[in-house]
């Protein structure tokens, strides 16, 4: 976002530009302006002041400093003091031309203390500003860190760097305050001479606000409209950046492959899919190395065989749970179970039924098609036994297969979350009396899970 | 027989299920043109198509000339979509029963559709097999649950009930209901579930009833909450 600001202008200017400046930021004729400024240093001498304010704060076209904000370095705490002690007394000089009084014992402090205040009021508006900006360029440095060490020393330097500007500013801006404020008490009768100045400005100010109150609210409002508007426009462009990237392509595509109806089949399975946990589950279809809960993790590997082997995979998911070890093991083994289905059931449908809870994870891949016999698979197709049943087995959980010839198969896991890394293998497998361990090692033990409900416990 | 079907159902029955051997009297309200040509090319020696109509406010009236059995409405449609259809014609005309047909799967969409008065949902994808079958069924005064609706409802019936007092009818699940719901889930049809179960085929079709029923006057904060959290998580 660009920072709205008024610029000197480079091109037909008298001086230094800051007339000019001004007149082209409001869209008026440089010559008021000018006429306005030879009025204020009339007045008493407001007018240099004010044009040397500007002078040091205003950058010109091309983003320079002038050689005198140059010279004091613009973003300076000295720089930004002084101008704005020259912005406050050249107010206060116009105020006592125009009749409200400053005793000279007051207007010094007052220039001090405002010009204290406006500087650390200054500090804040623009750390507002640069925060997200600071923040970004920050963490981007931290991923960049390859080491430990490394990552310390970019969050030192940040802080510190930071720290360093913003405390000199505060010092700086409390320093004026607190001369100013001394000042002021040490003039004696500090509060009648506050009174007697403070209460013509205070209505002074009020005549202002009459004045130019509507115009400043309906700035305001414009503004607002306008982010709306622009937060609008960036949704928009990030949606039809994203169908762009996804479905228009995919619709490309098809086009080019009329004539192939099992690909154009799968084409668009995949863009469904993908554009469904886009608009519904605000999420992207992962692979499965990136997936972080098991939902996504199964979603991916049905994309994945969706893809490798043209049938369809309908996942149902109640209830979800992040990925660990023994829950990447569980979507490892139903990634056979589903390959398997793809492979031999003859069929294009498989269901995938994935139900998570606090407890124990559930999960059913099921087709309806040449099914088969367990006894009679050759004991060297190694995928059942060991991919699928010993992967789980090992875990502690429990695999079922119900096959029939001729009508389907499905294969059924269920596996407890509880411990993480308890060895499992040596006193964390649970049983409920429904699974033949035949594979023989771990105890059986008919108790519930002793570590369940305790996930935290590392 | 079929009109000899459990008809749980939140608003009366008048007794125009239509006898076995005539086609079920099907309308069809969709905004979307195509659409609307393919169902009417696949249903068309399955059912009876009566008619059409692309908005919300035709088709009320429509349906109030015509009366068919089942509405295929679209959830998502121009002027408050297929909830505004399904409760203006059910003001009126309570007898009419309505089968959601959508492309999106939010399970806000769902929820409120069904509790809107739909006596099921199926997705666009559907095969016009499919279609016709579950047409029929809901025009026996069934219940229609994809495997993802079906999701869908154990997901929001799972929450722990916030408030002290749960309704203990409405607001759970039986055990049976669950495990009828899981086996819709796990992509069985209701024939296999019976057989799964060894029940009948009419004792899962009253078990779903039951569930659409529960879910259309469940009072839970949580459902309609959970469907809109859903969204976001």
């Amino acid at each position: 976002m660009q920072r709205v600001s008024i610029q000197r202008s480079r091109k037909g200017r008298v001086l230094g530009g800051v007339a000019r400046g001004i007149a082209e930021k409001f869209a008026i004729d440089p010559l008021y302006v000018r006429l306005a400024f030879v009025l204020l240093t009339l007045a008493s001498g407001v007018g240099v002041f004010l044009y040397a304010a500007g002078l040091m704060l205003m950058p010109d076209e091309e983003g320079s400093l002038s050689r005198v904000g140059k010279s004091l370095d613009a973003d300076s705490d000295v720089t930004q003091g002084l101008a704005f002690g020259a912005i406050v007394l050249g107010t206060a000089l116009l105020l006592r031309r125009i009749g409200v009084w400053f005793p000279a014992r007051l207007l010094w402090p007052g220039v001090f203390i405002f010009a204290g205040l406006a500087m650390v009021w200054r500090r804040n508006a623009d750390e507002k500003e640069t925060n997200g900006g600071d923040f970004h360029s920050f963490t981007e440095s931290v991923k960049a860190a390859k080491n430990p060490q490394q990552i310390w020393l970019v969050i030192t330097s940040h802080w510190t760097g930071s720290a360093k500007s913003t405390s000199a500013r505060l010092v700086a801006g409390g320093l004026l305050v607190f001369s100013g404020s001394g000042a002021l008490f040490a003039s004696g009768q500090p509060l009648q001479a506050v009174r007697n100045a403070v209460v013509p400005a205070f209505l002074l100010l009020v005549g202002l606000a009459v004045i130019a109150g509507p115009w400043l609210l309906r700035l305001n409002s414009d503004l607002s409209a306008e982010r709306n508007a622009r937060i609008r426009s960036e949704e928009r462009a990030d949606i039809a950046a994203h169908l762009h990237d996804s479905v228009l392509q995919t619709l490309a595509i098809i086009q080019r492959r009329a004539d192939q109806p099992k690909e154009i089949v799968t084409l668009a399975r995949r863009q469904e899919r993908e554009l469904r946990a886009w608009l519904y589950d605000g999420t992207q279809v992962r692979t499965q190395g990136q997936a972080q809960s098991i939902g996504e993790a199964i979603e991916a590997v049905a994309d994945d065989v969706e893809r490798d082997f043209g049938v369809r995979v309908d996942v149902v998911k109640v209830g979800d749970c992040p990925v660990d070890q023994r829950t990447e093991a569980l979507v490892a083994a139903a990634r056979e179970a589903i390959v398997n289905s793809a492979k031999h059931s003859g069929v294009e449908d498989i269901s995938v039924y994935l139900e998570a809870s606090l407890v124990e994870v559930e999960m059913f891949v099921r087709d309806r098609g040449a099914g088969f016999d367990e006894a009679t698979v050759a004991t060297d197709r190694r995928g059942l036994r060991d991919s699928i049943r010993g992967r789980i087995e090992k875990l502690g959980g429990e695999v079922r297969v119900h096959s029939e010839i001729g009508v389907g198969t499905e294969v059924q896991f269920r596996l407890d979350r509880g411990a993480v890394d308890h060895g499992a293998v040596d006193h964390g497998e649970v049983d409920r009396g429904e699974v033949d361990h035949s594979a023989g090692h771990g105890v059986i033990t008919d108790c519930s899970p002793s570590s369940n409900g305790k996930s935290n416990d590392e | 027989m079929m009109s000899e079907r459990p008809k749980v159902s939140s608003v009366p029955e008048s007794g125009m299920a239509p006898a076995p051997a005539e086609l079920a009297r099907v309308f069809i309200v969709d905004d979307h043109h195509m659409f609307r040509v393919g169902v009417k090319a696949e249903l068309q020696s399955l059912v009876r198509i009566v008619g059409d109509a692309s908005e919300v406010d035709a088709a009320i009236e429509m349906i109030g000339e015509r009366l068919p059995d089942v509405v295929l409405v679209d959830v998502h449609m121009p002027g408050g979509g297929g909830e505004a259809v399904i409760r203006g014609v059910l003001a009126s005309f309570p007898q009419v029963k309505f089968l959601a047909l959508s492309v999106s799967d939010a399970a806000e969409d769902v929820i409120a559709i069904i509790r809107a008065g739909a006596r099921g949902y199926v997705t666009k994808t559907i095969s016009g097999p499919e279609l016709a079958d579950a047409v029929s069924r809901v025009a026996a005064g069934d219940a229609v649950f994809s495997p993802r609706l079906a999701g869908f409802v154990l997901d929001a019936f799972a929450l722990a009930p916030s408030g002290p007092k749960v309704d203990a009818e409405f607001d759970q699940l039986t055990p049976r209901e669950r495990e009828v719901l899981r086996l819709i889930a796990r992509g069985y049809a209701y024939k296999e579930i019976a057989r799964q179960l060894t029940l009948s085929v009419k004792t899962i079709e009253t078990h779903v009833s039951s569930v659409l029923r529960k879910l259309q006057v469940s009072n839970r904060h949580e459902l309609t909450r959970w469907a809109t959290d859903r969204r976001i998580v």
